[in-house]
C-alpha cells in the first residue's frame, strides 16, 4: 500500500542510458542486487535527506537501485557508526567537535583497524601501524609527513570518502553588538574567545542574550555531554584552539613536552575561582587525579591516554601520558578544565554524579560565573570581571526557546543577541537579509558529510567498483540542494581540508563525471542489461 | 451454519448488514451539514487519487534558477502557482502529494479500527462472562494510555515510517470504539427479537450478523468517521513535531519544516494550504461523524 | 458502595501497574541507545559499560524490569540521565507550568462551551443560530491544535504585536511563586491559554448541546414551563441537568488535554512536561521520559476513577451492576 506514496528516486535516470551499452546476456554476470543507503533520518534536520536523495539519483545512472532507509542518530551511531551494521552505504555528518581540528579523528578512529567508529570496515594492517605511529611523532614535521602519506594511501584504496564540509552560520544584532567574530572552524557554541569574549556591546543593554534550541543539564563538567562551549564559560581549561588552527594559552602560559610521555605546564600567574580563592598548580593535579582515578564516562575519548598529575611548585606541573600522545596539546589542553580542590576534596560521594547546583559549588576560574537557572527555560552568567580575559560587558544569558520560531522572533524583537547553529543557516542568512539590524557570518568547518561503503561486501570490495561511484559523487549538488549552499565540496582526503596544514594539498582532484565513472565500471568487466541494470563481471 | 429458510418469521430472519449500512447513509445524507462533508471527501479522495497527475513536479524535486542557484522562497507565480519552500521545493506539488498521505493513513487507521473495534466489542458484549472480563481490563489500560504521549514514545521507538505511525494509531484508537460498540452490543443483546431467534435455534452466528451488527452498524460507521480524523490528526501532529516519514510528504511535515526552518511568518504560501487541508478533512469527517451521532441518539432526532 | 470503591480502585493499580510495565518493555526493547550521543564522540567501550551499569542498564532485562518495579514502589523514578538528578526534582517545576496553562484553559473553555451549548441547544431547532453554531463548533473541533498555535503567534504575536511569541516570561530576578503573579507573567502565558480553550471548546460546547436538546422535550421542563416561568430560566432547568454528564466527562478530558498540551506547549515553547517529554525521548532521557509519561497515565487513571465513582454517586444503578 505505501509504495503508492513511497517515491522511487531513481528508474527514470537508469532509462536515460538503458541503451547505451547494451550487453548481451550472457556476457553478464549476476545483476548488482539493490543497495540500501543509511542516512540520519529528519529528526537531525532535512538535509541528509535531501543529499542522500540527490547523491543516490547521480549514482542511480550507473544502473543501480537503491534503497533509502532513514535511520535515527541514535541508532546510526549504536548500529551502524559502532555496532558494525552497515548494511550497504551510508551518507551521514560527522559534527565539528574541537577535539577534531586534530587529524588523528579522521585517520584513525574512522579509518584503522579496529577502531571503534570504523563502520566502514576497512582494514589495512599497514595503514594502520602508520596511523597509530603519527600520534607519537612529538616533532611537528616529522608528523606532518607522517599525516600526509597516510592520507595519501588512504586516498588510493578510498574505503570511504567525504562528500560536503559543513558551514555554520551565526547571526547577531549588530545594532546592540560589535566585534562579534567569527570562532571558525568550530561551531561558534563551541568557542569561547570568538564570538563571545570579543563581543563589545554598543548600548546600555549590557547582557549578551543566547536565542538557543535547547537547555544545558548540568554545571558538573565531570558529568556534561553536550554543551561543552557553555560549561567552559565557567570552568577555564588550559588552552584554547583557534581560527588558525593554533593551540593558544589560556589558563596555562607554557607547556612542553620534557620527555615524549611527560608534559610540563606552567599556569597562568593571579588567576582566582569565583569565591576569590587563588588558582593554583594543586587545583590542576587535583582536577586531573581525580579525573584519572574516576574515569567519568562522558571524558572517557580524550582522557584514556592520561596516567597521571604531580605537582612542581605553586603554578607549575606536569602530567604524565600513558604513551607518547602529540594530540595531547589540541584535543586535552583546550578541554580538560580546573575545579577548586577546596570545594571538592571533602565531597564524599560520587563526584562525578554531584549536584553542583544544589551544593552551591557550580565554581570555577572561567570568564563567566553562574548566576541563575531555570530548567528549559533560561540560564544566566554573570561575568567575571576578574578574569585575565574579562569580557566587556556584564553577562550572558541562554535562552532555551526549543524551536525556531520563537528564535527567530527572538531576534526580530531583539530579545535575542545571537543565535548559533539553531535555525537553518540559510534561514539565518534570510533573517539578516530582511533586517538591517541583523548581521551574519558564515562559518566554514571541519565537520564533514561522509559517504561510507561496507568494505566487507561486494560489491564494495572491488576498486573499480568504489572508483566509480567515487566518480559519480555530485559533490556541488549534495552542497547546493541538499545543504542550501551552506556546505563546501569536500576535499579529497579523509582529512578536511580545512584542517589547513594537517591536509594533504597533493591529492589530485577526483572531479565529478558520470561517463567516466562508467568507463572505468566497463573497463573492471562490469555491464548492462538491456533494461539499463548495472551486472558483476562475469566469473 | 443453519440458514435460516425464506419462510422464517422476519423476526428471526433479521436483516443483513449491508441493507443497515444503506438504510443509515441514506438516512445521513438527509443531513444538509453531511453532504457538506461527504462533498469535501469525496473532493478530497478524487485529488489524492490523480494527485501524481496533477502535480507539476516531483515533490522533492529541488527547482533552480537559470544562474545556477537554488530558487528558494519563492512566493506564487506563473511558474509555481503556490511558491516554493526554504529547500525550493515546489509547494503545490508537495501539497497535492499531501492528499495521498492523509487519505491513505485514514483509510487503513478506519479499516484497521473499525474491525478491531467492532471484533472486540461485539464478542465482547455479546458473549459476556471471562471473554468480556479480558476484554473490558484491556481496554481499560488501553485508555489510560496517554494518547498524543504515546505515539511520540512509540514513533521515536520504532522509527519514523509511515507503517509505523498506521500501527501507533490502530494500537491506540480502537480502544473507545470497542467500548461503545460493547455498550451498543449489550443493549441490543437484551432485545426481545434476539431472544426470540435464540429460542428459535438461530446460531450465535447468525444473531450477530443479522440481528446484532444491522443494528449497531451506525455505531460503527460513527466510531470508524470519527477514528479517521483522530488518525489523520494524529499523523498530522506526530509529523508536526518531526516524527513523522520522512520519505513521504504530508501536511504534518509541510508544517514542521516551514516551522522548524523559522519560515512560519514569511512564507504564508507554504503554510496556509496544508493548514487549510487539515482543517477542511477533519471538519469534514466531523460533519459527518455528527449526523450519525445524532442518528445513533433518537432523543437528539428533531421531532 | 464500599465494596464498588474498593472494586475500581484495586482495578486502578492493576491498570498503573499494566501501562508502568507497558512503558518499560518499550523502552527496553526497542534499539535505541541512551549512550549514543557519548559513542559519537568516542566512548570506551568499559566506559560504556559502565554508564549503563550507572543507569540499570545492565543484567537481564527480567532482574533490571523488577529492580525498577521496587523503585517505584518506594517513589524512586531514578535519576534522569543527562540532568543528572533525580527525575521528579526536574519534573516538579514543569507540572507546574504545565497546570497553569491547562487548568484554567480547561475550566474557561468546558464554562464557554457550556454557555454557548447552552444557547444553541435552547435555539430553534433547524434555526440560524442552532445551524450556525453547530457548524461552526464542529469547524473549529477540526483545526488541529498546533495550527489554532501557528495562526494566534502569526495574527497576535508576530503581526500585531500585542504578545510575546514564546516562553513563560522575560529573564529576571523573581523566582518561585512570585513570579506567577506578574503582568509579564499574565503577558506571556494569554496566548497559550487562548489556545487550549480554543482546543477544548468545542467538543464541550456540541456535548453541552446535546445535552440540552435531550433534556429539553423532558417532561418536567415541559411542567416548569406551563408554569409560566420566564424562557430564560426554563434552559437554566434544562441546562443545569445536562451538566451531569458533562461533570463525569470534564476529568477524564482534563486528562486527556494535559496529555494533548504537548503540541501546544512546543508551539509557545512553554517550559511544560509535555515539551519536556519530547525532548527526554529524543535524546534517550529513558527515566525521565517514563517518568513524565507515568505521570500522565497516572492522571488519566485518577480522573477516570474520580468519573466512575461521581457516576456512580449520582447513578446507583451502575455500583450494583
Amino acid at each position: 500500500m505505501t509504495a503508492i506514496v513511497r517515491r522511487l528516486p531513481f528508474g527514470l535516470a537508469t532509462g536515460l542510458f538503458a541503451c547505451a551499452v547494451p550487453a548481451l546476456a550472457q556476457d553478464l554476470g549476476e545483476p548488482v542486487p539493490e543497495l540500501k543507503i543509511a542516512y540520519y533520518a529528519a529528526d537531525m534536520g532535512p538535509m541528509y535527506e535531501q543529499s542522500a536523495r540527490v547523491l543516490s539519483e547521480e549514482w542511480a545512472k550507473l544502473g543501480l537501485r537503491f534503497q533509502m532507509q532513514p535511520v535515527q542518530f541514535s541508532s546510526f551511531i549504536s548500529n551502524i557508526m559502532v555496532g558494525g551494521g552497515l548494511e550497504d552505504m551510508a551518507v551521514f555528518t560527522v559534527g565539528a567537535d574541537p577535539d577534531r581540528v586534530d587529524p588523528t579523528y579522521w585517520l584513525h578512529d574512522l579509518g584503522a583497524c579496529g577502531a571503534r567508529r570504523n563502520g566502514a570496515k576497512w582494514c589495512d594492517e599497514g595503514y594502520t601501524a602508520a596511523v597509530k605511529g603519527q600520534r607519537e611523532l612529538i616533532d611537528q614535521d616529522e608528523r606532518i609527513a607522517a599525516v600526509h602519506a597516510a592520507q595519501q594511501q588512504f586516498y588510493d584504496t578510498m574505503p570511504w570518502w567525504p562528500a560536503t564540509n559543513t558551514v555554520y552560520g551565526m547571526v547577531w544584532n549588530s545594532a546592540k553588538w560589535e566585534n562579534v567574530t567569527s570562532p571558525e572552524p568550530v561551531a561558534a557554541h563551541e568557542g569561547l574567545i570568538d564570538p563571545w569574549l570579543s563581543a563589545r556591546p554598543l548600548t546600555d543593554d549590557r547582557w549578551l542574550d543566547w536565542a538557543h534550541y535547547e537547555d544545558v543539564t548540568t554545571y558538573n563538567p565531570l558529568a556534561e555531554e553536550g554543551a561543552v562551549g557553555w560549561l567552559r564559560f565557567v570552568y577555564d581549561t588550559f588552552a584554547k584552539n583557534n581560527s588558525e588552527g593554533q593551540t593558544i594559552p589560556w589558563a596555562a602560559t607554557e607547556w612542553e613536552f620534557t620527555d615524549p610521555t611527560t608534559v610540563k605546564i606552567t599556569l597562568r600567574e593571579g588567576m582566582t575561582f569565583h569565591d576569590g580563592e587563588p588558582v593554583t598548580a594543586d587545583d590542576a593535579v587535583f582536577t586531573l587525579s581525580k579525573v584519572v582515578e574516576l574515569q567519568p564516562p562522558a571524558m572517557s575519548s580524550r582522557i584514556a591516554n592520561l596516567a597521571g598529575a604531580e605537582k612542581v611548585d605553586e603554578l607549575t606541573f606536569i602530567v604524565k601520558l600513558k604513551a607518547p600522545d602529540a594530540t595531547f596539546v589540541t584535543t586535552v589542553l583546550p578541554y580538560a578544565f580546573i575545579l577548586p580542590e577546596h570545594l571538592w576534596a571533602d565531597y564524599t560521594g560520587d563526584m562525578v554524579a554531584r549536584d553542583v547546583i544544589a551544593d552551591g559549588v557550580a565554581i570555577g576560574s572561567g570568564p563567566f560565573k553562574f548566576k541563575t537557572w531555570r530548567v528549559n527555560e533560561v540560564h544566566e552568567l554573570d561575568a567575571n570581571t576578574a578574569h585575565f580575559n574579562a569580557p566587556g560587558y556584564d553577562g550572558v544569558r541562554r535562552l532555551a526557546l526549543g524551536q525556531a520560531d520563537a528564535i527567530r522572533s527572538a531576534m526580530l524583537s531583539g530579545q535575542g543577541d545571537i543565535a548559533t547553529m539553531v535555525l537553518p543557516v540559510a534561514s539565518m542568512n534570510d533573517l539578516a537579509d530582511q533586517n538591517a539590524d541583523l548581521d551574519f557570518l558564515e562559518i566554514p568547518s571541519h565537520g564533514t558529510m561522509l559517504i561510507w561503503l561496507n568494505n566487507e561486501k561486494e560489491p564494495f570490495t572491488n576498486p573499480a567498483f568504489r572508483k566509480a561511484l567515487r566518480l559519480a559523487t555530485a559533490k556541488d549538488r549534495a552542497a547546493i540542494e541538499g545543504w542550501l549552499g551552506f556546505a563546501v565540496p569536500a576535499g579529497e582526503g579523509p582529512v578536511p581540508k580545512q584542517l589547513g596544514m594537517w591536509y594533504n594539498p597533493d591529492l589530485p582532484e577526483i572531479a565529478f563525471d558520470v561517463e567516466a565513472a562508467r568507463a572505468a565500471l566497463a573497463e573492471a568487466g562490469f555491464g548492462w542489461d538491456a533494461q539499463g541494470a548495472l551486472h558483476y563481471p562475469k566469473q | 451454519m443453519k440458514q435460516a429458510s425464506p419462510h422464517t418469521p422476519a423476526a428471526i430472519r433479521g436483516r443483513s448488514a449491508w441493507s443497515a449500512a444503506w438504510d443509515s447513509w441514506r438516512q445521513v445524507m438527509q443531513d444538509s451539514f453531511a453532504v457538506v462533508g461527504v462533498s469535501i471527501l469525496l473532493l478530497f479522495v478524487i485529488i489524492a487519487l490523480t494527485a501524481p497527475y496533477l502535480a507539476p513536479f516531483d515533490p522533492f524535486k529541488a527547482m533552480m534558477t537559470e544562474t545556477g542557484r537554488l530558487a528558494r522562497l519563492r512566493p506564487p507565480s506563473g511558474e509555481h502557482l503556490l511558491g516554493t519552500t526554504a529547500f525550493g521545493n515546489d509547494v503545490l506539488s508537495q501539497f497535492l502529494h499531501g492528499f495521498r498521505v492523509a487519505l491513505l493513513v485514514g483509510l487503513v487507521a478506519a479499516i484497521a479500527v473499525g474491525f478491531i473495534s467492532t471484533l472486540f466489542g461485539v464478542l465482547s458484549g455479546y458473549f459476556g462472562g471471562w471473554v468480556d472480563d479480558v476484554l473490558m481490563r484491556i481496554t481499560d489500560v488501553a485508555l489510560s494510555i496517554p494518547t498524543l504521549p504515546f505515539s511520540i514514545v512509540a514513533v521515536a521507538l520504532l522509527g519514523p515510517s509511515i507503517e509505523n505511525i498506521i500501527l501507533v494509531i490502530t494500537v491506540l484508537f480502537w480502544r473507545n470504539g470497542a467500548r461503545i460498540i460493547r455498550s451498543a452490543v449489550l443493549t441490543e443483546r437484551e432485545r426481545v427479537y434476539v431472544k426470540w431467534a435464540r429460542a428459535a435455534g438461530a446460531s450465535h452466528f447468525h444473531i450477530i450478523m443479522r440481528h446484532i451488527l444491522p443494528n449497531i452498524i451506525r455505531v460503527v460507521f460513527l466510531w470508524v468517521t470519527m477514528s479517521v480524523a483522530f488518525a489523520v490528526l494524529t499523523e498530522a501532529s506526530l509529523s508536526f513535531l518531526g516524527l513523522g516519514d520522512p520519505t513521504v510528504i504530508s501536511w504534518g511535515q509541510m508544517l514542521n519544516t516551514a516551522f522548524s526552518s523559522g519560515n512560519l511568518r514569511t512564507a504564508w504560501w507554504w503554510v496556509v494550504p496544508p493548514s487549510l487541508a487539515l482543517v477542511m478533512l477533519v471538519s469534514a469527517l466531523y460533519l459527518i461523524g455528527r449526523a450519525y451521532e445524532e442518528q445513533t441518539n433518537p432523543r437528539l432526532r428533531k421531532r | 458502595m464500599r465494596a464498588y470503591i474498593f472494586r475500581r480502585l484495586a482495578q486502578s493499580v492493576l491498570v498503573v501497574w499494566a501501562v508502568t510495565t507497558i512503558m518499560f518493555f518499550m523502552f527496553r526493547v526497542m534499539p535505541a541507545d541512551p549512550t549514543a550521543i557519548l559513542l559519537e564522540r568516542g566512548l570506551t567501550d568499559e566506559a560504556r559499560q559502565a554508564l549503563l551499569e550507572q543507569w540499570g542498564l545492565t543484567g537481564s532485562l527480567w532482574d533490571q524490569y523488577i529492580a525498577y518495579l521496587g523503585n517505584i514502589l518506594t517513589g524512586d523514578f531514578g535519576s534522569s540521565f543527562l540532568y543528572r538528578k533525580p527525575v521528579w526534582e526536574v519534573l516538579t517545576p514543569l507540572i507546574i507550568n504545565t497546570l497553569w496553562i491547562a487548568v484554567p484553559g480547561l475550566l474557561l473553555g468546558a464554562a464557554l462551551g457550556a454557555a454557548i451549548g447552552t444557547a444553541v441547544g435552547w435555539a430553534k431547532r433547524g434555526g440560524k443560530l442552532e445551524r450556525s453554531g453547530i457548524f461552526l463548533a464542529t469547524i473549529i473541533r477540526g483545526v488541529p491544535n498546533f495550527v489554532i498555535g501557528i495562526a494566534l503567534l502569526t495574527i497576535f504575536s508576530s503581526t500585531l504585536g500585542w504578545f510575546p511569541s514564546f516562553g513563560m516570561g522575560d529573564p529576571g530576578e523573581t523566582t518561585g511563586f512570585a513570579r506567577y503573579m506578574t503582568l509579564d507573567f499574565l503577558h506571556h502565558l494569554a496566548l497559550p491559554l487562548i489556545a487550549v480553550i480554543i482546543y477544548f471548546m468545542p467538543e464541550n460546547l456540541l456535548l453541552m448541546r446535546s445535552g440540552v436538546v435531550e433534556n429539553r422535550t423532558e417532561d418536567y421542563i415541559e411542567l416548569v414551563r406551563a408554569k409560566g416561568v420566564p424562557q430564560r430560566r426554563v434552559a437554566w432547568h434544562a441546562a443545569r441537568n445536562s451538566m451531569l454528564p458533562l461533570i463525569t466527562w470534564l476529568f477524564p478530558a482534563l486528562a486527556e488535554t494535559i496529555a494533548g498540551i504537548v503540541v501546544i506547549e512546543i508551539v509557545f515553547s512553554w517550559p511544560g512536561v509535555g515539551r519536556e517529554l519530547v525532548l527526554a525521548v529524543t535524546r534517550q532521557d529513558y527515566p525521565l521520559a517514563q517518568a513524565a509519561f507515568f505521570l500522565l497515565a497516572v492522571m488519566i487513571v485518577i480522573a477516570n476513577l474520580a468519573a466512575d465513582l461521581i457516576y456512580g454517586k449520582l447513578d446507583p444503578r451502575v455500583v450494583y451492576k
